[in-house]
């Protein structure tokens, strides 16, 4: 394959989908400096790369454009701080984020961004939701991104960080209470992902996910024909992507609307409550074989 | 991995661990030499890296790289294919691959599109039988062979960096072994391939490894390794599990359920556990259908099931 320079991808890219300098770097630096990236006379930090990359719609770049001694260990720590992350290792994860914090600047705020990002989320899982929001907010302002939350995106460009803090933020509001904010961030958040790319890789984690929700709001005003299609487009997705999770949620949002108990759609959902109480290995729990010997068994 | 990228992985991981160049250098190669490395000057083989990398503690990055095109249409063709193929649909892979040897960019691109190309029409004339089982080995080892000459049957080279398309190759080279047969070498394929993703940061891999575990765990059940299967198997399952997706992991529980299965049958496992064999077949069932997955699969899962559970409590 053709050797490509980074900037030139950068430069290709935005022009083919027709974007300005401005749009893309709103927030993240200034169009002087993106033009000096675009014509290789200067190399930005991989976060930086991401950033860029994924408001265009691509993912993330390959460890190719590492160009600094510090932007590796960053990119380990988060290595590190994701895997702690989805074991649920919470004080590993804070330990981390203290050395990743001790070596970044107040400049970098690409970092900060996504710091803050990371002290929501152990919030979050805390129960700790005010918390959660005003660090997700920060998280935001770092790129001039937290008016989205009441003024909506008017054609600002999301990174796959932005669209994680406003998805959050939105999750947030929800179990807040505050239901309106929450559904208009899932609102905008659902439109700009729809116009992503189907290889897009925050369209396939967040767009399920928003989907769901809105499907939960239609639900609640009794928009029960608008809700089962959202609900079919959240399933969709998901099989499509070979995910799990949200998918046991859809199936039984979907068995609640449904009239007629369809026995397949009880197997469907019971195959996947049972897959959700894997094992860490990935094999049936003991609660697994017990739910399905007191349910399917029996039929 | 760029020669680029190759020097400051070594240098950085070297800094970051607070190793002198000295240190790392000895009985690999010489500090100049190391030093060379890490300004870029010259670039270490693949296995030099590798050896530098483990000594260090740190497997390295190493990429199975997967099959790309800078063509759009040609890139949605792919991913179209690969659903299909999943899904067993070697109609449709025709079709689609008709259309993706029309896209003049993607053929240009290099060997290793011409060989994910000899890759897919041996495996449709294979499925619609127009070739035969060993005329499909012959045309996947000369398809391997575009790129990757020294194929031994027993051992992969550690050092070398595959790609996604090789790695497919090598595991339906040794599926069909087993297939027609010869379970010994495919068992011996698929420890070479175990071995190479064995210990490494592999990105870019969940497509092959959860293949190659699959179809793995497949030719020892049918050999009678019933707990080397279901080890197999949970080392896949575990995998799918960390990286979140669910492709083929029907695969997995139903495999294990059919082991558990076999052990009842020959005495190696009580009658106690039938319930949970029953259970792990059941699941892959329902999620072979439920992500839609190779109804060829589906229809022989569920004769397994209604042979073997149907009357019992």
């Amino acid at each position: 394959m053709e050797e490509i320079t980074l900037g030139e991808l950068i430069m290709n890219l935005r022009i083919k989908k027709n974007i300005s300098r401005a749009r893309l770097c709103d927030g993240i630096c200034s169009t002087v400096a993106l033009g000096r990236y675009e014509s290789n006379e200067r190399v930005p930090d991989k976060f930086l790369i991401d950033c860029i990359l994924e408001r265009l719609g691509e993912n993330s770049a390959r460890l190719e454009f590492i160009s600094s001694e510090d932007e590796f260990s960053k990119s380990v720590y988060r290595r590190d701080i994701e895997e702690y992350l989805d074991n649920r290792q919470y004080s590993d994860v804070e330990k981390i984020l203290e050395i990743y914090r001790s070596n970044t600047q107040k400049s970098e705020r690409l970092h900060y961004q996504y710091i803050y990002f990371k002290e929501g989320e152990i919030c979050f899982e805390n129960k700790k939701y005010e918390d959660a929001l005003d660090l997700y907010k920060k998280a935001l302002d770092l790129t001039e991104r937290l008016d989205v939350i009441d003024k909506g995106l008017c054609d600002k460009l999301l990174s796959d960080i932005e669209t994680g803090l406003l998805y959050k933020a939105a999750e947030t509001y929800k179990c807040m209470g505050e239901t309106d904010c929450a559904d208009y961030i899932f609102d905008e958040l659902r439109k700009y992902l729809m116009e992503q790319e189907d290889d897009c890789k925050k369209k396939a984690e967040y767009l399920p996910l928003v989907v769901i929700h809105t499907a939960e709001t239609e639900i609640n005003r009794s928009n029960y024909g608008l809700a089962k299609q959202y609900l079919n487009m959240a399933e969709e997705l998901l099989i499509k992507e070979y995910h799990l999770t949200g998918l046991e949620k859809v199936l039984e949002l979907k068995r609640r609307l449904d009239e007629d108990n369809d026995e397949e759609e009880l197997h469907r959902l019971l195959a996947i409550k049972i897959l959700n109480t894997r094992n860490v290995d990935g094999t049936i729990s003991d609660e697994g074989i017990k739910l399905w010997e007191s349910t399917i068994k029996q039929i | 991995m760029g020669e680029h990228n190759k020097a400051n992985i070594i240098k950085y991981t070297r800094k970051y661990m607070n190793i002198t160049q000295a240190a790392l250098a000895e009985n690999i190669c010489d500090p100049v030499t190391l030093a060379r490395y890490e300004s870029g000057k010259l670039e270490p083989s693949d296995e030099k890296f590798s050896l530098l990398m483990q000594k260090m503690g740190q497997s390295g990055e190493k990429y199975i790289i997967p099959l790309a095109s800078t063509d759009e249409s040609a890139k949605s063709l792919i991913n179209e294919i690969s659903d299909a193929l999943e899904k067993g649909d070697y109609a449709k892979v025709e079709v689609l691959l008709e259309n993706l040897k029309r896209q003049r960019t993607f053929l240009q691109e290099g060997s290793e599109n011409f060989q994910y190309l000899k890759r897919l029409e041996a495996i449709v004339a294979y499925e619609s039988n127009k070739i035969d089982a060993h005329e499909f080995i012959t045309e996947l080892k000369s398809a391997l062979s575009l790129t990757f000459k020294d194929f031994d049957e027993c051992s992969l080279p550690k050092h070398r960096v595959f790609t996604q398309t090789e790695i497919l190759l090598i595991s339906n080279i040794a599926r069909q072994y087993g297939i027609s047969g010869n379970k010994e070498k495919a068992i011996k394929i698929y420890e070479s391939l175990e071995k190479y993703f064995m210990g490494d940061i592999v990105l870019n891999d969940y497509m092959p490894r959860y293949a190659v575990l699959a179809n793995y765990s497949s030719v020892l059940g049918l050999m009678g390794y019933y707990d080397e299967s279901i080890a197999v198997c949970i080392r896949g399952l575990k995998w799918m599990k960390k990286h979140n997706k669910c492709n083929l992991i029907y695969n997995f529980y139903y495999n294990i359920g059919w082991n558990i299965k076999k052990k009842i049958d020959c005495g190696m496992e009580s009658e106690t556990m039938l319930s949970v064999a029953q259970c792990y077949v059941w699941l892959g069932c329902e999620l072979c259908k439920l992500y839609h997955e190779d109804m060829r699969n589906y229809r022989n899962m569920c004769k397994f099931y209604e042979e073997n559970f149907a009357y019992s409590q």
